[in-house]
């Protein structure tokens, strides 16, 4: 089943050189992302994979709306969204939530936990206040959390208690789709470890789909089911299972299997690249 | 370790260390009886999780703890001299000249306002009696030798024109231009792409072999040591739980920190 799925999305920055009221040249214009179709479908985790700047996030966000494609068109269940207007769109990003890379920069850093939790129960027209600090509660629970962190303020959580919290208030209007944009890359790897099985237990429980955007080749064969490789804007290379990465044949791909650290240092692989120059 | 390792020059040398930020009773101890040394052309790595008091220490040796952090005890050797007697001004000339760093985050360290080729002349002629055309020809070579293209036109780029990547190569090119022979490179890869993560690696791996020099590498990532050092030292809240070289800890983890650290990877 089509959860949702891009066709042919395009986006284009106009280039802008000589200040704001210069002229416009088409010329300088660069895709962002340039024709990418893909499909996210029920109950999976898709890796979005590319260095930065590759235009994941410019999809991610256009995908859900908050950035308008240029060409293309993105469907929901089937129906084409692309022109939707801000208020229809409210329903729909209610299914589709986001998750960020520094998750304490996406708090209002005055906001209590439960406020910060509460924002997206008060966009959706919740006034019963018990009502949404059950919401609240329960949320905070399936993220590993509880009621004693309610009156904490983001600057007084861990790291890892903080993506926790983000996590939270992506679930509580109980979204289908998860956006993960960079969710781990903040966190040390033993609280990548727990964030992950975290979200992977979410995910069977909540029947959740995850579109996973990530520079890192090493985090997809663990986390996801499906991965797309992206660079200059566009798809490169499709991976239909995640877990045999080592399959991968395009060059590019290749090159990001390659720099991902050595498990051991008798598996190095900076030593023997060190003579080439062209890095 | 082995005969040569003890040969090398050790540039490096803390002996029992501890840290405290704060006064009284609400003082924080940030590293706890901490000894560690790096040698000239060798890499070793601090590794521990953040908050483990890492970065303390790299500020500590750098005498940039700041004002609510001191030393309590111990000391830290640059070159055979005892730091922590000398006076703020005597610390200061050290800074640049013998011991540099670079910080996780390339395009912070940098000044945004001004640019690469600047910043570096004045680096230069604050450590080198030398003039403005030369230090700006040392400034062309030190960026050519970090395999930086087009050296020349950067010397005129500020920082927000520069990719990440190419801001870290920089910032390694700066914190050594004035010759200092120990780098302290804290999670210099952490804020970078994976792809990018290792040309930074491979350039930390060329000026240890070509130029001799030592780095401490302080990180939290066990493939980045795998990569990359030769020796290892693993902390857990401000102490040193275990210290070897890499093939040994990774082999043969002794402390069952070191054991789930190595197993929370991937």
């Amino acid at each position: 089943m089509k959860l949702l799925e891009a066709v042919e999305l395009t986006k284009i920055y106009d280039g802008q050189k000589g200040g704001l009221f210069a002229k416009r040249n088409p010329r300088q214009s660069l895709p962002a992302v340039n024709s990418v179709s893909f499909e996210l479908r029920q109950n999976e985790t898709l890796g979005l994979v590319g260095e930065s700047g590759c235009g994941k996030s410019t999809l991610a966000r256009m995908l859900l709306r908050l950035e308008q494609p240029s060409a293309g068109r993105v469907r929901y269940r089937g129906t084409d969204i692309t022109d939707w207007s801000f208020g229809r769109m409210r329903e729909v990003r209610s299914r589709m939530q986001l998750v960020f890379q520094n998750s304490l920069s996406s708090f209002n850093p005055a906001f209590t936990v439960e406020r910060i939790i509460a924002e997206p129960l008060r966009n959706a027209g919740i006034r019963n206040a018990a009502e949404r600090r059950a919401r609240i509660l329960h949320t905070l629970e399936s993220v590993g959390l509880g009621a004693s962190h309610l009156g904490r303020l983001p600057a007084e959580l861990s790291g890892g208690q903080q993506q926790r919290v983000g996590i939270a208030r992506a679930l509580v209007r109980k979204p289908e789709i998860l956006i993960l944009d960079e969710p781990f890359s903040s966190l040390d790897f033993g609280l990548r470890r727990q964030a992950m099985d975290l979200l992977d237990e979410l995910k069977k429980s909540l029947g959740l789909s995850y579109l996973f955007i990530t520079h890192d080749l090493s985090i997809v064969g663990r986390f996801c089911d499906r991965a797309i490789v992206m660079r200059h804007g566009g798809i490169v290379e499709e991976l239909p299972y995640a877990d045999s990465l080592e399959q991968a044949t395009h060059a590019y791909t290749r090159m990001l299997l390659d720099s991902i650290p050595a498990r051991h240092p008798r598996e190095r692989k900076i030593d023997s690249r060190l003579s080439n120059p062209s890095f | 370790m082995s005969a040569s390792a003890e040969a090398s020059t050790e540039l490096l040398c803390i002996r029992h260390l501890t840290l405290r930020y704060g006064f009284g009773p609400t003082a924080v101890t940030a590293a706890n009886d901490v000894s560690l040394s790096v040698k000239a052309g060798r890499i070793t790595a601090l590794v521990g999780e953040s908050g483990s008091g890492k970065s303390a220490i790299a500020l500590a040796a750098m005498g940039l703890l700041g004002s609510s952090g001191h030393v309590e005890q111990g000391e830290i050797r640059l070159n055979g001299i005892e730091l922590q007697s000398l006076p703020p001004h005597k610390r200061k000339a050290f800074r640049g000249r013998d011991i540099a760093m670079v910080f996780q985050d390339p395009a912070n360290a940098l000044n945004p306002v001004l640019p690469i080729g600047r910043q570096l002349i004045e680096t230069i002629r604050r450590h080198r009696p030398v003039g403005r055309t030369e230090a700006r020809r040392i400034a062309v070579a030190q960026l050519k030798r970090a395999g930086l293209p087009n050296a020349e036109s950067l010397l005129s780029k500020h920082a927000f024109q520069l990719s990440g990547g190419m801001c870290q190569r920089i910032m390694i090119a700066l914190a050594l231009v004035s010759g200092a022979k120990l780098l302290i490179a804290d999670e210099p890869t952490t804020a970078l792409d994976v792809s990018v993560q290792s040309q930074i690696l491979r350039e930390l791996r060329r000026v240890s072999r070509e130029e001799d020099v030592g780095i401490l590498l302080i990180t939290h990532d066990l493939g980045v040591v795998a990569e990359l050092a030769e020796d290892m030292y693993v902390m857990q809240a401000g102490r040193i739980v275990e210290y070897g070289d890499v093939y040994s800890v990774f082999d043969h983890p002794r402390h069952a920190y070191t054991r789930e650290l190595l197993n929370s990877r991937l």
